[in-house]
C-alpha cells in the first residue's frame, strides 16, 4: 500500500515575506506618565479629517504591483524551483513580475541577486470566482504556521555567497518576527503583532536591525484581525479599527516596507511613490454585487437601514455621508481584547517608536478605546464580519443567535452564498481543544479563544425575519 | 511516539534533501581542477568555487517532475534521465554469524550537467553527466570505518540501463532485475578491496511523496528491507543478515552548498518500528532548528512526525566528536524524546568521518530506550553534512 503525501515545500513561501504591517495598534508603557498616555490616545466619537497629499493613482497602481517596497525575500533561483506555478495575476505587471503570482514582486538587489518578495496584495487582494479583487482583504490567508520553518525550507535551493547573504537578510527578519505572527486559525491576520515585533528589533531613527530586541516585543499570541477593504479609505479619516493611522496616511503606509528596511534613505525612496499608492487606494470603488437583487425588497431594507444603521455607518447613494465614528468597545460589545490591549498602556512603547521614526508623529498611533463603524461599500464581498472575522456571514451578523461558536470555511472550492451574504461554512460541534490533528485544528474558527469572540453588534436582533431579509437585500446594493 | 494523529499530515520533501545534499556535495569535486603545485592556500580552489562551477550548469533545461505519478516498482528503482538527478541511498544495519554488528551505507548519485535534446546525436564522450558513489562500513569494535568514494563521467563506465534493470559505477552494481517489486535489489560493491554482495527484499511497502503537487523532487522510501549476503574475500567471507532503509529520489536536486546544516537519523528498532528524523538549522548556528520525520510501524502504517505540536520529536545533542585537525565538530550522540518515545542514540565508532571529498560524518549508531512503554534497542545510521555544532 502506497502512502501519498503532499510536499509542503510548495506552500506559499512568500506568504509571510511582506505580511505588510498595514494595521497598527497601541497602548502605553507602565512606566509612563499620564501625560504620555494622553499623547497616545484619542477619544471615541468622530475622527477628524486630516489633509492628505495628492498623488497619481495610475503611478500608484504601477508602484503597488511592481516596486520592491518589501526589499528582502527568497532568491529567484530558489523561489522558481519551489513555486513554478505563475498562479493568478493582475493587470499591469511588468518584467519578471508578469511571471509571478500577483502577491509576489521581484527585483535585483545591489549584489545582483534577483529576489522575490511578498507585496501588499498578500493581505490586500483576494479572488472572487476567478477574478482577483485588488483591495479586498484576504480572508483565506494561512498565518497559522511558523514562518521560520518556511525560511529554512526555502534555503534548500539557496546557493553561493550573494544568494546566501540575501537569504540571510530575509531569514534574520523572519527569525525576529516568527514567534509573534502565528494565528490560531486560517483566515485571520496577525499584522498588528507583526508590526510591533518589527519595531522591537528596529532602531526608530536609524532603522538599523538588531537581532536582539531593543524594546520588549509584544506577547506572542497575536490578536486576530480581519483585513478591512481598501476602498473604505476613500471615506475613512483613520486607517485602522481603533483609529491608529491618523494624520499622514501615505507616510504611515510606509510601515509596509518595515520587514526588510535597512535605512531612513530606503524609507525615503519608498516615500517617493507612497503618495501615489495612497491616491490609488482612495480611487478604488467597491466591486458591484454580481448576483440578482430584488429591488423592491432592497427598497424596504433601505428604510430599515436609514432608521437603524445610518447613524454609525453613514448613508449611501447620491448624497452619501460617513460620520467616521468610533464606538466605545463597551457599547458595541464586540470582542474587546484588541481595543483594550491597544489602550491599556501595554503597547505605548510602540506608539513612541512611531513618533520617533520616519513613519509618523504623535498623532499617527493614537488609538481610541473602541472600534470604528466602517463604511459599508461593497460589504457583500467582505465576509466574514466584525473586526476579528468571527461571524461567517451577514445573516448571522444581523441575528446573533445564528452565530456559530465553532465553524470553518468550506473550501476546495470556496463558494459564495448569496442567500446569507458570506462564504459557505460548516458549523462544528466542538472547538480547537477537542481536535487533535493540528492540520484540522488550524481550520477551526473557535470563538471561545481569546480575541476570537463573536459577541456584540446585536442591534438588529429585534428585527423580524422579513426585515432582516430586506436589510440584507439592501446591503447587496452598497 | 504513538499514533495519535489519525490522518496523514504532509510528508516533507525536505526529508530527502540530506542524502541528496551529501551526495551532491561530494560530486562537486569532480569538477575541481585542483590547486597547482606550490599554490598558496589562499589561492586554492575552494568550496565556493566549486559551487560557482556547478552553478554554471544550474539553468540547463532538465525536465521537472510533473503530472500524475504513483510509485511503481521495479520501474522507479531505475533512473529518470530526463531529470537533473537521481539518488539511491541505502542505510544497512547488519550482523554477522558471530553476532558482530556492522553498519553500512551505500550511495549512488547521477547528476545531469547538460540536458540532452530529443534526437540529438552528441558525442558519447561529451561531459553530460556525473556519477558519484560511496560505500562505508563500520564494524562494532573497529577503530575506524572502511570507506570508499568513486566518481565517473558515465560514458559506459557508469550508467543506468532500464531495460536490463541495472545501475553501475565501475564494478559497483545495483541489479533490480526481479519481475516483481518484492524481489528487491542486489548490491555488489566494495570498500577498499573488501567485497560486499547483498540482496535486499522489501519487508514493508514504499512510502511515497505525492505525485501531482509540483514539487521539484519526487521519490519514495522503503523503510525496511530484509538483507542477506556476504562481506569479505573468499577465505575471509562472512555471511551477514539484517535490515536496510532505501531513499530514492529524482528531479531538480539541490546543488552542493547552501546555508543549512542537516543531521539525518535512520533507526530500525527491534519492535519493528522504523524511524527517520531530519534536523535542519542554519549553518551559522542562528535561529530556529527544525526536526521533522517519519515513523513507519510494524504493520507498514506511516506517520509523518510534525515539526511542532503534540506529535513532535525533540532531538538533543548529548556528545560531540572533533576531527583530529580540529576543523569540524560533529554532534555524534543524541537523545530523542517525544510522545511515547525516549531513545538514546550513540555512535558505534566515534570517528566515522569517511574522508570523502567534502566534509561530513556518515556513520553507524546504536539506539536504546523506550517506545510506547516497552524497552527497545536497535541500530541506525547518522548522516551529517558539515561540522557545525547544533
Amino acid at each position: 500500500m502506497i502512502r501519498a503525501f503532499d510536499a509542503p515545500l510548495l506552500r506559499p513561501l512568500c506568504l509571510i515575506v511582506a505580511a505588510a504591517p498595514l494595521l497598527l495598534a497601541g497602548c502605553r508603557d507602565e512606566a509612563e506618565t499620564e501625560g504620555d498616555a494622553a499623547r497616545h490616545r484619542s477619544p471615541t466619537g468622530a475622527v477628524a479629517r486630516s489633509e492628505q497629499a495628492a498623488g497619481d493613482p495610475e503611478k500608484g497602481y504601477d508602484a503597488l504591483v511592481n516596486e520592491p517596497y518589501v526589499s528582502c525575500g527568497i532568491p529567484w533561483s530558489a523561489y522558481s524551483r519551489l513555486n513554478p506555478d505563475p498562479g493568478l495575476s493582475v493587470p499591469g505587471r511588468t518584467g519578471r513580475n508578469a511571471e509571478l503570482p500577483y502577491a509576489s514582486t521581484a527585483h535585483v538587489n545591489a549584489d545582483g541577486v534577483e529576489i522575490v518578495s511578498g507585496n501588499c496584495l498578500i493581505c490586500h487582494a483576494n479572488r472572487i470566482g476567478d477574478e482577483v479583487i485588488v483591495g479586498l482583504g484576504n480572508e483565506f490567508a494561512d498565518f497559522t504556521r511558523d514562518p521560520r520553518r518556511l525560511a529554512l525550507q526555502a534555503a534548500n535551493y539557496v546557493r553561493g555567497a550573494p544568494e546566501t547573504a540575501a537569504w540571510q537578510h530575509w531569514a534574520d527578519r523572519v527569525e525576529g518576527i516568527g514567534p509573534y505572527v502565528q494565528t490560531r486559525t486560517v483566515g485571520v491576520n496577525p499584522a498588528p503583532n507583526l508590526t510591533w515585533a518589527l519595531m522591537a528589533h528596529l532602531d526608530p531613527e536609524t532603522l538599523a536591525w538588531s537581532q536582539e530586541p531593543l524594546i520588549a516585543p509584544p506577547p506572542e499570541d497575536p490578536i486576530p484581525i480581519s483585513v478591512p477593504p481598501w476602498w473604505g479609505m476613500r471615506k475613512k479619516n483613520a486607517m485602522f479599527y481603533t483609529t491608529i493611522g491618523r494624520g499622514d496616511h501615505a507616510r504611515f503606509m510606509l510601515l509596509a516596507s518595515m520587514l526588510c528596511i535597512e535605512s531612513p534613505e530606503e524609507a525615503e525612496a519608498i516615500a517617493g511613490y507612497a503618495e501615489d499608492i495612497r491616491a490609488y487606494i482612495t480611487s478604488l470603488d467597491a466591486p458591484d454585487y454580481p448576483y440578482p437583487v430584488d429591488e423592491t425588497l432592497a427598497a424596504r431594507g433601505a428604510e430599515i437601514f436609514q432608521r437603524d444603521c445610518a447613524a454609525c455607518h453613514g448613508t449611501y447613494g447620491e448624497d452619501e455621508t460617513y460620520p467616521n465614528l468610533v464606538i466605545p468597545y463597551e457599547e458595541v460589545g464586540t470582542d474587546p481584547t484588541y481595543a483594550v490591549e491597544q489602550t491599556d498602556g501595554s503597547r505605548d512603547r510602540f506608539y513612541d517608536w512611531v513618533a520617533r521614526s520616519p513613519y509618523g508623529d504623535d498623532q499617527s498611533a493614537a488609538p481610541a478605546p473602541g472600534y470604528i463603524a466602517p463604511p459599508l461599500d461593497g460589504v457583500w464581498a467582505t465576509a466574514p464580519y466584525l473586526h476579528n472575522g468571527s461571524v461567517p456571514n451577514m445573516a448571522a451578523l444581523l441575528s446573533s443567535s445564528l452565530r456559530p461558536t465553532f465553524w470553518r470555511h468550506r473550501t476546495d472550492p470556496r463558494r459564495y452564498d448569496p442567500e446569507v451574504m458570506g462564504w459557505a461554512h460548516e458549523v462544528l460541534d466542538t472547538g480547537q481543544e477537542e481536535e487533535t490533528d493540528p492540520d484540522a485544528r488550524r481550520l477551526i474558527y473557535d470563538t471561545t479563544l481569546r480575541g476570537y469572540a463573536n459577541t456584540g453588534h446585536s442591534y438588529s436582533d429585534d428585527l423580524d425575519d422579513a426585515s432582516v431579509q430586506a436589510l440584507i437585500e439592501y446591503l447587496k446594493t452598497l | 511516539m504513538t499514533r495519535r494523529i489519525p490522518r496523514f499530515t504532509p510528508f516533507r520533501a525536505a526529508m530527502f534533501a540530506i542524502p541528496a545534499a551529501i551526495a551532491c556535495l561530494a560530486l562537486a569535486v569532480f569538477l575541481q581542477p585542483g590547486p597547482s603545485q606550490g599554490a598558496q592556500e589562499d589561492d586554492m580552489f575552494g568550496a565556493a568555487d566549486l559551487q560557482d562551477l556547478l552553478a554554471a550548469f544550474e539553468d540547463e533545461p532538465f525536465a521537472r517532475p510533473s503530472g500524475p505519478w504513483s510509485v511503481s516498482l521495479p520501474r522507479d528503482y531505475g533512473a529518470h534521465e530526463a531529470m537533473r538527478g537521481d539518488t539511491w541511498m541505502m542505510a544497512l544495519h547488519l550482523e554477522d554469524e558471530a553476532g558482530t554488528r556492522i553498519g553500512m551505507t551505500f550511495g549512488l548519485v547521477r547528476l545531469g550537467l547538460r540536458a540532452q535534446a530529443p534526437g540529438s546525436q552528441a558525442s558519447p564522450w561529451a561531459l553530460r553527466t556525473l556519477y558519484r558513489g560511496h560505500l562505508s562500513l563500520a564494524e562494532d569494535g573497529a577503530a575506524a570505518l572502511e570507506a570508499e568514494e568513486r566518481f565517473s563521467r558515465g560514458a559506459g563506465a557508469a550508467g543506468a540501463d532500464s531495460p536490463s534493470r541495472k545501475l553501475w559505477l565501475d564494478d559497483w552494481q545495483i541489479d533490480y532485475g526481479g519481475a516483481s517489486a518484492q524481489e528487491g535489489l542486489t548490491l555488489s560493491a566494495s570498500a577498499n578491496g573488501l567485497p560486499v554482495r547483498l540482496h535486499l527484499s522489501p519487508a514493508k511497502a514504499p512510502v511515497a511523496m505525492a505525485g501531482d503537487d509540483g514539487a521539484p523532487v519526487r521519490g519514495f522510501v522503503i523503510p525496511r528491507l530484509n538483507v542477506q549476503g556476504t562481506i569479505g574475500k573468499a577465505e575471509a567471507e562472512r555471511r551477514v543478515h539484517g535490515v536496510a532503509w532505501l531513499d530514492r529520489l529524482w528531479g531538480d536536486l539541490p546543488l552542493p552548498g547552501g546555508p543549512l546544516s542537516n543531521q539525518r537519523l535512520i533507526l530500525h528498532l527491534d519492535d519493528g518500528t522504523d524511524l527517520t528524523l531530519l534536523r535542519t538549522q542554519r549553518s551559522d548556528g542562528r535561529g530556529l532548528a527544525t526536526v521533522e520525520g517519519l515513523a513507519v510501524f510494524p504493520d507498514g502504517e506511516a506517520l509523518p512526525l510534525p515539526p511542532d505540536g503534540p506529535g513532535a520529536i525533540d532531538m538533543t545533542a548529548t556528545a560531540s566528536w572533533t576531527t583530529q585537525d580540529g576543523s569540524a565538530t560533529y554532534p555524534v550522540a543524541w537523545q530523542l524524546t517525544g510522545p511515547g518515545l525516549d531513545l538514546t542514540v550513540a555512535p558505534m565508532i566515534e570517528n566515522q568521518d569517511p574522508g570523502f571529498a567534502l566534509p561530513g560524518w556518515i556513520g553507524a549508531v546504536t539506539v536504546s530506550g523506550r517506545h510506547d512503554g516497552v524497552q527497545v534497542a536497535g541500530m541506525g545510521t547518522l548522516q551529517m553534512t558539515d561540522g557545525s555544532a547544533p
